[in-house]
């Protein structure tokens, strides 16, 4: 008599998926290096308010094309400044950066969307992937030879009010959809990091050298005005 | 010693917002009394002088002031609510306050411009693009956006003053009297207008100075209007930036052109870079997302230095104390203290 036995689709499940990981187990191994990651991200968010500001070219600029230049430029500048670092591990993947973190988490660089489908809906972040197999693996955390094989997280970006102001996030997804599940912000401080070469638009001011335009002399009146004339009122 | 001048009873109590009544009763006497004075038909004796000073705050010496103040067919406002007569007329004494204020500094310093201001003849040149353009080429402004709106009004002799007109909506006032053609023309601004505004009030109330010392067929303020976008964006250099015109794209050329997004889209709709549909769909957008009262990217607001720099003068160079400084601006020293800060450094014209 011949037994059937059924795999242990739990296990098997997790075999291929990794376990799910809150916040604050995240944030236990990036906290170290939170503030490189803003680094990362707000050099060249400052570049890009300069261009923007000064050249035609990026006027005319849609979301996506921002995000796309963005997350590039943003991809040079962390191999700028964590290439070599201890704990830090580059690693490029199918035309994209992954930095591995302390050889525990894959971080990639993303730009993320609030987006609320219905008006009963809460806003919720999304990812703006195609839907591609490979990339429902990755954001699904399922285990896969042609992905890191550390579970995911996103350095993402929300471009607000325009693209006029960004919010940076941590966020973490494990679902088949879109959807982030949870966001932690960063919060907001100047890049400090030194850069290698940047090449920046010339400075279109000379304020500093600049004169008023006008200058304040005595008139005749001044020297003949004194003491308790002024006050007189002539 | 010079009589009393009654204008300048009428704009001490004025400046405290005050009727005739109010200032009878505060000093006990009759309000045809008062009248009178302010008429100028009874002398006021020294007693009662001294009374109506010490109650409007003002020293003694500031009713003999011979300056006449001008009324509302002198003034251009941009403002975006009607106004009620008291409103106005305390904004009126605030504005007429200052010029004289900087007249009687002007008469010991004589502040020297590269460049002026100019009376231009709208029906000879075409109409206000046309004005704003030949502006522009007198001030010899570069192309492209005007760096600091300020600067370039300071540096054609004009006097810009930030000062509060309280609640009421009022953005800018100016002045440039015919009758006095030593004084530069005066302009007022909110001081709690966002710096893109300020510039649009100010380029707006240049364009009344410069345009309508005559009278015109047109209307005023709409003129005024296309002035000021002339003048802050021509047409010729941003025409081609304004063409599909979105929201981004705006919040881009706000922070380049130094203008409202707002001020962009009509200046857009104005130029037929967009349609109707268009602009109204923007402007739909702008209400939906709350931009209508606050934009993203705010622009600065631009400090002026001329009156500063004049008070500064009397007090450095011609060795004046506080204390004769504030008695020549018609000021108790308390409050000159209190609305030029202590020792200038931190100056600021808050009154």
């Amino acid at each position: 008599m011949s037994t059937t036995t059924f795999p242990n689709i739990q296990r098997t499940l997790y075999d291929r998926q990794f376990r799910p990981m809150n916040q604050e187990e995240m944030l236990n191994v990036l906290e170290p290096h939170l503030s490189n990651f803003q680094d990362v991200l707000l050099g060249p968010w400052e570049d890009f308010q300069d261009y923007r500001e000064n050249d035609k070219n990026f006027i005319d600029m849609k979301e996506g094309d921002c995000a796309v230049w963005l997350t590039m430029q943003a991809q040079i500048r962390a191999r700028e400044l964590l290439d070599g670092k201890p704990g830090f591990r580059l690693i490029d993947l199918h035309q994209k950066l992954v930095i591995v973190v302390d050889e525990k988490i894959a971080v990639t660089i993303k730009k993320l969307t609030m987006r609320q489908i219905q008006a009963l809906d809460r806003p919720h972040l999304e990812r703006s992937n195609y839907t591609t197999k490979r990339n429902v693996k990755l954001w699904n955390q399922q285990r896969d030879a042609e992905i890191p094989d550390f579970p995911r997280v996103i350095l993402g970006y929300q471009l607000l009010k325009e693209i006029t102001e960004i919010h940076s996030v941590i966020a973490y997804c494990r679902s088949r959809t879109r959807r982030v599940e949870w966001a932690h912000a960063l919060p907001l401080v100047a890049a400090s990091a030194p850069i290698g070469f940047t090449p920046k638009i010339a400075a279109t001011s000379n304020e500093e050298y600049e004169d008023k335009g006008f200058t304040i002399s005595e008139t005749d009146a001044a020297t003949q005005t004194t003491g308790t004339e002024r006050a007189s009122g002539q | 010693m010079n009589r009393v001048n009654p204008e300048m009873i009428v704009l001490a109590r004025d400046l405290l917002g005050m009727t005739q009544a109010d200032l009878a009763k505060g000093v006990a006497l009759n309000q045809g009394t008062i009248s009178r004075y302010e008429s100028g038909d009874v002398e006021v004796p020294d007693n009662h002088l001294r009374v109506i000073a010490e109650f409007l705050g003002r020293p003694e010496s500031f009713f003999r002031w011979p300056d006449q103040r001008y009324d509302a067919s002198c003034m251009y406002h941009r403002k975006n609510r009607r106004l009620s007569v008291a409103e106005i007329t305390v904004i009126h004494a605030k504005v007429n306050l200052l010029r004289i204020q900087a007249s009687r500094l002007l008469k010991q310093a004589k502040v020297t411009s590269n460049y002026s201001f100019y009376r231009l003849d709208q029906s000879k040149l075409g109409g206000p693009e046309e004005c704003a353009q030949r502006l522009r080429q007198l001030w010899q402004l570069p192309i492209g956006p005007i760096r600091n709106v300020v600067k370039s009004i300071e540096r054609a002799g004009g006097m810009v003053f930030r000062c509060p007109f309280g609640e009421t909506r009022v953005d800018g006032i100016s002045q440039w009297p015919l009758d006095a053609p030593q004084m530069p023309p005066i302009f007022f601004v909110h001081e709690d207008v966002p710096g893109d505004r300020e510039r649009l009030t100010l380029c707006h109330e240049v364009g009344h100075v410069a345009m309508h010392h005559m009278p015109t067929d047109g209307d005023l303020e709409d003129e005024a209007n296309r002035f000021a976008a002339e003048f802050l964006m021509p047409a010729d250099e941003i025409a081609d930036d304004l063409k599909n015109l979105t929201l981004p794209k705006a919040a881009a050329l706000k922070s380049t052109w130094k203008v409202s997004m707002q001020a962009l889209i009509v200046h857009a709709n104005r130029l037929g870079s967009i349609s109707d549909n268009q602009y109204q769909y923007l402007f739909r957008q702008l209400s939906m997302k709350g931009y209508r009262t606050c934009e993203p990217c705010p622009i600065p607001p631009e400090e002026p230095e001329m009156f500063r720099d004049i008070v500064e003068f009397h007090q450095k160079k011609l060795r004046w104390g506080i204390g004769d400084i504030s008695e020549f601006l018609g000021e108790s020293e308390e409050a000159f203290r209190e609305k030029y800060g202590q020792n200038f450094s931190n100056f600021r014209l808050v009154g």
